[in-house]
């Protein structure tokens, strides 16, 4: 586990590395607050830091203040460094956000047992992050074929939309629905129903620009959304995942199916404030067309006017 | 006021051997490279305390007092803390009355533990020397 240290004297400050060290600590040593500072805002930045209480620049207690300021996430352990004299202070220090204290000079035993309370609340609240991580991920994504579900798509299609009215650009929408699904669970089971839409959902998604965002609407229908998706963009991207569909069966544990499915692309106007609903309807709209003339084909729908 | 009675009682030791090695664990090549750490430092410290006396710089005291008694307090060195310690509570409470006197006290002490250290150092590089041979 990576450690910092902030300590201007020099002696005490190679003791202290020097136990840490063999104690199996990264460490990453600072001479004064500043230095100390600019190390928490790196990339994969220690989570354990020894501040000096008294020190050039920013002293301990105000780098703790700084550090609860921002979001708390991943947490920093803060262990103050202080002079026995100076135990007054402490209070001010815990009270500015710092975990523990130690006084000088240290005792390498006292440190050590204290560092690992420290380690284990670090190690703790990964677990906890980790877990909400692994909910949120549950209760936005859905489950069988991994997209977003219905309502993170339509956020996140409003958000593109918001994005695209300030920018003054436009968002494509496709609405595409696999066709004679009903048939397929009916004729191969469920089992064969579920690995069709999984394979189309992965189907689907290699045909995405890295800035797209695809997501399973409902059954068997599926919702894609394309930012910055000028002129005939989204219809090219469309025709692209109908052939997708198209050219290849589908392997299921009933053997392989071929599979097609249908297309409606919406396009909101450059720069215009659209809400959500009315280009889903208007994609919605296609993809019916797209049903009504025989399926398996992408349809867009009318530019207004 | 009891620590300082320790201190000569202790038969005016000017820093302890045992302290130096506890805080080293024992490993002589890193006393040897803390004293020399120290020795380095010890012109800077005492040219930022002198500093700070001659700019009437009281929170300038309080730090580079408190810096080089937290710095000695390595070695144990209780006479230096104290007239290190007397330095800094005079920059926290903006008194410089006695300063220079304090001052000069701390330097004396200073050169000594300087001396001693030296003199601890080149026996443990001795018998680092033996131990090897």
């Amino acid at each position: 586990m990576k450690i910092l240290i902030a300590e201007d004297d020099p002696v005490s400050r190679r003791l202290l590395e020097s136990k840490l060290a063999k104690w199996g600590y990264e460490v990453i040593v600072t001479r004064d607050g500043n230095e100390a500072w600019q190390a928490l805002q790196a990339e994969d930045a220690p989570r354990i830091v020894i501040l000096d209480w008294m020190m050039p620049g920013m002293d301990g207690v105000e780098i703790c203040r700084k550090v609860r300021e921002s979001t708390g996430e991943p947490y920093l352990y803060i262990i103050l460094l202080t002079a026995l004299h100076r135990e007054e202070d402490l209070v001010a220090g815990m009270e500015a956000g710092a975990d523990d204290y130690i006084t000088k000079p240290f005792k390498a035993n006292e440190l050590k047992v204290r560092l690992r309370a420290g380690k284990r609340i670090i190690e703790l609240q990964d677990e906890l992050i980790k877990a909400r991580e692994a909910l949120r991920a549950k209760a936005t994504h859905d489950p069988l074929t991994g997209l977003w579900n219905h309502e993170e798509i339509l956020l996140l299609l409003k958000k593109e939309l918001a994005q695209a009215e300030r920018k003054g650009t436009c968002v494509g929408v496709i609405m595409a629905d696999l066709d004679y699904f009903k048939k397929v669970n009916d004729t191969y089971g469920h089992m064969a129903g579920d690995a069709v839409l999984r394979a189309t959902a992965a189907r689907l998604t290699s045909q995405l620009r890295t800035y797209d965002t695809i997501g399973r609407y409902g059954g068997e229908e599926f919702i894609v959304v394309l930012p910055e998706c000028e002129g005939t963009c989204a219809e090219v991207v469309g025709e692209r995942m109908r052939k997708s569909m198209e050219e290849d069966r589908v392997n299921t544990p009933e053997g392989a199916i071929s599979v097609t499915i249908s297309i409606g692309v919406a396009v909101s106007r450059n720069g215009m404030k659209q809400n959500a609903e009315s280009i889903l309807r208007a994609a919605d709209a296609a993809l019916y067309r797209a049903k009504e003339k025989g399926r398996n084909r992408v349809e867009k729908a009318p530019d207004e006017d | 006021m009891q620590e300082s009675e320790k201190s000569r009682n202790d038969g005016g030791a000017v820093f302890s051997k045992e302290d130096t090695l506890a805080s080293v664990e024992g490993d002589r090549e890193l006393l040897l490279e803390v004293v020399g750490i120290f020795m380095d430092e010890c012109p800077t410290s005492v040219a930022a305390i002198r500093k700070a006396l001659d700019e009437r710089d009281a929170s300038g005291l309080d730090r580079s007092a408190h810096t080089l008694k937290g710095m000695v307090g390595n070695f144990g060195a209780c006479a230096c803390m104290e007239r290190a310690l007397r330095l800094e509570k005079m920059g926290k409470s903006s008194d410089f009355t006695n300063a220079r006197e304090a001052f000069a006290t701390l330097e004396e002490e200073l050169e000594r533990l300087k001396n001693a250290l030296e003199q601890f150092a080149g026996e443990a590089q001795d018998e680092n020397t033996y131990s090897r041979g």
